[in-house]
């Protein structure tokens, strides 16, 4: 059991406005008991109401049509990746696995070559290069254990 | 397991590839996810481009999702931290007399349209550091549960409510004369 104050009381509308809804709902009942029996914390309650008046000026945005067909067209198009893509691309006869073949060939090659004779370590450079992958973010924090935070 | 996430029986199917369940998350989560972006970016585009790297996520990486994590809780963490991305990309770009919307002129010369109203919250929301403006958004404006707006930031019940109350403190010095004309009254 939780004992509600008349400072906890103003602790949850400085945090959560006037909206009983939004308290936390083991401290909500003994909180609205309180404040009927407080004409002081009434009137406290009266003023975040107004305060919340205002921030609810600010309108709710609505997805467009346009958005909701886009989203809905993601397991479409992701199944049609970059190699489908490039492939479609390819203008001649003849499977574009061949050159492409040989392009990862020549940077496999390439890569090995520059490995082996820089002075720089691949470890040496991997922070350099970090970036935001939306993908990646999500499958670390599909878990739920250790939330991961994007930190710009 | 969060017993009482309606969500969770997709979550299966939609890793095994199946479009109508995802196309059923999208249904359920749209409609707050953009309302959310938006007011954490400010633009409707940014938004939407979260939205969608938020949904191209969840369908990439269904599979890893566990029932540890609430779904919708989920999907407003990679919401977020694809917004902070796009926060980050515009910094350099922010003009600081595009954003400074809050009009402290004289107040019986103005009569304030709702527009103007909202536009003047708009601006002092976006002022707001970005955790007091997450919180703000999703326990305010989203309706999410003190425990759900926890754990997507990542912090205890107690600091969401310090972060809450600083927001609000700081909005409402923000938009002092605002509430003056909503309410009629002197601030």
């Amino acid at each position: 059991m939780t004992l509600v104050t008349a400072d906890r009381v103003r602790a949850l509308l400085a945090a959560y406005g006037a909206n009983p809804d939004r308290w936390p709902s083991a401290e909500r009942d003994d909180a609205r008991r309180l404040v009927a029996l407080d004409p002081a914390l009434a009137a406290e309650v009266a003023d975040a109401a107004a305060f919340d008046t205002l921030l609810d000026t600010l309108p709710t945005p609505a997805p467009s049509p346009a958005l909701r067909v886009a989203l809905k067209d993601i397991p479409e198009r992701a199944r049609f990746g970059w190699t489908d893509r490039l492939a479609g691309l390819w203008p001649f006869f003849g499977a574009p696995w061949r050159p492409a073949a040989g392009l990862v060939a020549a940077a496999v090659i390439g890569i090995v070559v520059g490995v082996t004779t820089s002075d720089v370590s691949v470890a040496d450079t991997a922070g350099l290069y970090a970036d935001y992958d939306p993908i990646a973010d999500a499958a670390a924090m599909a878990s739920g254990a250790g939330f991961v935070e994007f930190l710009p | 397991m969060p017993e009482d996430d309606p969500d969770a029986a997709l979550m299966p199917r939609i890793a095994d590839g199946d479009p109508v369940a995802y196309r059923a998350l999208v249904d359920r989560h749209t409609d707050r996810l953009l309302a959310f972006a938006e007011r954490l970016v400010g633009d409707r585009a940014s938004a939407e481009d979260v939205v969608q790297d938020a949904y191209l996520a969840v369908w990439r990486t269904a599979a890893r999702w566990t029932p540890a994590a609430k779904v919708s809780t989920w999907m407003y963490r990679i919401a977020r931290n694809a917004a902070l991305d796009r926060l980050r990309r515009r910094r350099p770009t922010v003009d600081p007399e595009t954003v400074v919307l809050v009009d402290t002129a004289d107040r019986a010369d103005r009569q304030i349209s709702t527009r103007q109203t909202s536009a003047a919250v708009r601006g002092a929301l976006d002022t707001l550091p970005e955790r007091q403006r997450t919180a703000i958004v999703l326990v305010h404006y989203e309706q999410r549960s003190g425990a759900e707006a926890a754990d997507v930031l990542g912090v205890s019940v107690e600091a969401l409510e310090s972060l809450l109350a600083r927001g609000r403190r700081a909005l409402r010095a923000a938009l002092e004369g605002q509430r003056a004309d909503l309410i009629g009254g002197e601030p």
